[in-house]
């Protein structure tokens, strides 16, 4: 938007805004959040939340500009406002914590009756206010940031004129003027808006000119000159091309309706003379002579122009694909995680729901054992439930070495498991801490059953059974997540007899825990 | 008028409007016109007084170099105190001349002026004649400064003989107001008071 002034105007605007910057800024009189009620911030003088606030030597804030203004008025008796001590310069001290304090404080756009919500710090608002809000100026009292356009009889132009507001008017009419024709401003505005949208969107002519068409340009003039790709500015781009299209067309169609014959040749005469003149031209890369050749670069800038134009709007797929794509992994991400919430939740089901009869399936059995003779020596099953607010389980599976202290069994690992005679299978059952261990009566009573299960001849199935002791701590009310101390049996067969007698099929050996309450 | 003056007033005039002493009827301000520099004040004549029960209307015209100097305030209403004119109605009062702070608020003018009329300053007097009545026939001055509050400022106490003298007056072709003053300043007494008017 240009601003132009005459020279008086510009000298009232200088006098206006070093009038304006002599005025004292109060403090910031704008509605606070909550209410201005920090009394702590206010000055007492302007009543306002402190501007750039000083402290005096006895211990009273005041905006910078208020207490300047205090002490300069009062010559004979420069006393503190609030309690008269005398002051001077060297009392004064600029208070940047309260400062800081102020502009961190949140407030509400004065213009929030015209529409603007925005809530800032004291900080941003003055800068938010200039920026957004220039336009409700007040000419007479010099705050005035927008000029009309002064035309040459004095009167005013409405600074919307580029828009195509025609209003003239007296220069003490604009502000009015810019306050009651809002509405057509925006209307404007809107169509001007639409009229560039329009202008980048047209697509670009692809079509290589043919001869006929090259001929008429050169024939038309000014008329048939091409754009060059830095033409492209305006509104007048776009007219300009408009004419020199519209050109062409009249010429191909002059060209069809004319049937004559001599005008036919005559054509085609001036057309292989032009054609000629292009290959010699290109031959030699001479660009000194503007006619086909200055066309054919001319065509080449469109060509460029529609490459940019596609590239833009290649980005632009692009950019939306890029945003699905995101989209896509974030639900994703979602589903998956519910996947795995379900999951826990259909386990703790089974494990609830089972009432008391539990079965634990190890798979790849041999890998575990192998493993776990490394290693740790312990696998822990998960956690079942007597039955559904009953007491929470879980069986331990141990390997153990009963001689430790004999030399063949820290030789045990290098033995194949079939052969391992030194491991042997140990069972032990804990308690968990449950969600219903309030609502249940401790220790536990009852009796549990642990078989390894034979897969083919149930009667080969290992059993053991441990009735509930009160005394043993094993069956008192866990007080971590897991008893450390189980029940069970350290030895239930050699690992051997597990591999040999058929306990593993398909590589998974199951073992069954029956808890009953008695 | 600046813009800091204008702000201070409208934000005063909201804290006035909130203030207890408003809920006390004590104090009060009315804006008289949209410019914000001519108000109109009221305050309550102080308890165990003799303005107890009047209203005094307060003229306040705030200046443009507001609050860098003191508002200009007069009594509207007619009052017989040692530091008011009882003529024009003028204050004789530090802060609102030399001892004016820029902290200081309407509200605690008003207050101020509240407490003079309970603690009157006869050494420092605005009206000479009322001052020398308060030092030398006290009785005197608080029986007049009743009735001026009763006359001018409705308060409850009536005095009869003192209406009697000044219908006398009246009827001689006396404007009611001088006859009231000049009896005042003659401590009431009725022959040196027509002496004055037909001397």
């Amino acid at each position: 938007m240009s601003i132009a002034c005459s020279n008086d105007e510009v000298t009232t605007l200088s006098t206006f805004l070093s009038t304006s910057s002599t005025i004292p800024h109060g403090g910031f009189d704008y509605e606070l959040l909550g209410g201005n009620t920090d009394s702590r911030y206010e000055c007492p003088i302007c009543l306002l939340y402190m501007r750039n606030p000083v402290i005096t030597s006895c211990g009273h804030r005041f905006c910078g500009a208020c207490i300047s203004q205090w002490t300069g008025n009062q010559s004979n008796l420069n006393g503190c406002p609030v309690d008269g001590t005398k002051l001077s310069e060297e009392h004064i001290f600029p208070d940047n914590c309260t400062r800081r304090e102020i502009l961190a404080c949140k407030a509400k756009c004065p213009y929030l009756k015209e529409g603007c919500s925005a809530i800032l710090t004291l900080s941003e608002m003055d800068k938010h206010v200039e920026l957004h809000h220039t336009l409700s100026l007040n000419s007479s009292n010099g705050s005035m940031r927008l000029n009309g356009i002064v035309a040459t009889n004095g009167n005013t132009e409405c600074m919307f004129k580029e828009f195509g507001c025609v209003s003239v008017f007296q220069p003490d009419q604009l502000q009015r003027h810019l306050e009651t024709e809002v509405h057509h401003h925006l209307q404007l505005c809107t169509a001007s808006y639409k009229r560039l949208k329009k202008i980048l969107s047209r697509p670009p002519v692809m079509e290589y000119p043919n001869p006929r068409d090259l001929y008429t340009r050169q024939g038309s003039n000014d008329s048939g000159r091409w754009l060059l790709f830095d033409d492209i500015d305006s509104d007048e781009y776009n007219f300009r091309r408009q004419r020199s299209w519209d050109s062409v067309r009249f010429a191909r169609r002059y060209h069809s309706r004319t049937n004559c014959p001599e005008r036919l040749a005559e054509s085609d005469e001036s057309l292989s003379k032009h054609s000629s003149q292009l290959s010699g031209k290109e031959a030699t890369c001479s660009n000194s002579c503007h006619s086909t050749l200055s066309a054919a670069s001319n065509h080449e800038g469109i060509q460029l122009k529609d490459l940019f134009e596609r590239i833009v709007r290649l980005e632009q797929n692009d950019r939306e694909k890029q945003i699905k794509i995101d989209r896509l992994e974030s639900q994703l991400s979602s589903v998956i995680s519910l996947f795995s919430k379900v999951t826990c939740f259909m386990d703790d089901l089974t494990a609830r729901y089972c009432n008391g009869t539990f079965v634990w399936k190890i798979t790849g059995f041999q890998d575990v054992c192998k493993e776990m003779r490394n290693t740790t020596r312990v696998l822990t099953s998960p956690g079942f439930y007597t039955d559904t607010f009953g007491y929470k389980l879980c069986l331990r599976f141990n390997l153990t070495t009963p001689k430790p202290a004999d030399a063949t069994a820290t030789t045990a690992i290098d033995v194949p498991l079939e052969m391992d005679d030194s491991t042997h299978v140990g069972l032990y059952v804990h308690f968990m801490q449950g969600e219903f261990d309030e609502a249940i009566p401790w220790p536990f009573i009852g009796e549990i059953k642990i078989t390894i299960v034979h897969p083919k001849n149930p009667e080969q199935s290992l059993n053991e059974s441990v009735r509930s002791k009160p005394e043993a701590a094993a069956f008192a009310k866990p007080i971590i997540p897991r008893n450390p101390t189980g029940i069970g049996y350290p030895d239930v067969c050699s690992l051997k007899k597990i591999f040999s007698d058929g306990f593993v099929q398909n590589d998974s050996l199951h073992f069954k825990i029956l808890a009953k309450t008695t | 008028m600046a813009n800091i003056a204008i702000q201070r007033i409208k934000r005063e005039f909201k804290e006035v409007v909130k203030s207890e002493e408003v809920a006390k009827c004590a104090i009060r301000i009315d804006l008289l016109n949209d410019s914000w520099t001519q108000l109109k004040g009221e305050i309550a004549g102080p308890p165990d007084t003799p303005y107890e029960g009047g209203n005094f209307k307060l003229e306040i015209v705030v200046p443009e170099t507001y609050p860098f100097n003191p508002p200009k305030v007069r009594f509207l209403t007619k009052i017989w105190h040692p530091n008011i004119s009882s003529v024009t109605g003028a204050i004789c009062l530090d802060i609102l001349k030399d001892q004016w702070a820029a902290a200081m608020t309407l509200r605690t003018v008003l207050l101020s002026l509240q407490a003079l009329l309970s603690a009157a300053e006869p050494d420092d007097p605005q009206d000479a004649v009322v001052a020398r009545q308060y030092k030398d026939q006290p009785s005197i001055f608080r029986s007049t400064a009743q009735y001026w509050t009763g006359v001018y400022a409705g308060g409850p106490i009536q005095n009869s003989d003192y209406d009697q003298k000044v219908r006398r007056l009246v009827d001689m072709g006396v404007d009611e107001n001088t006859a009231v003053a000049t009896l005042s300043s003659h401590n009431w007494d009725l022959e040196h008071a027509t002496e004055h008017f037909f001397s």
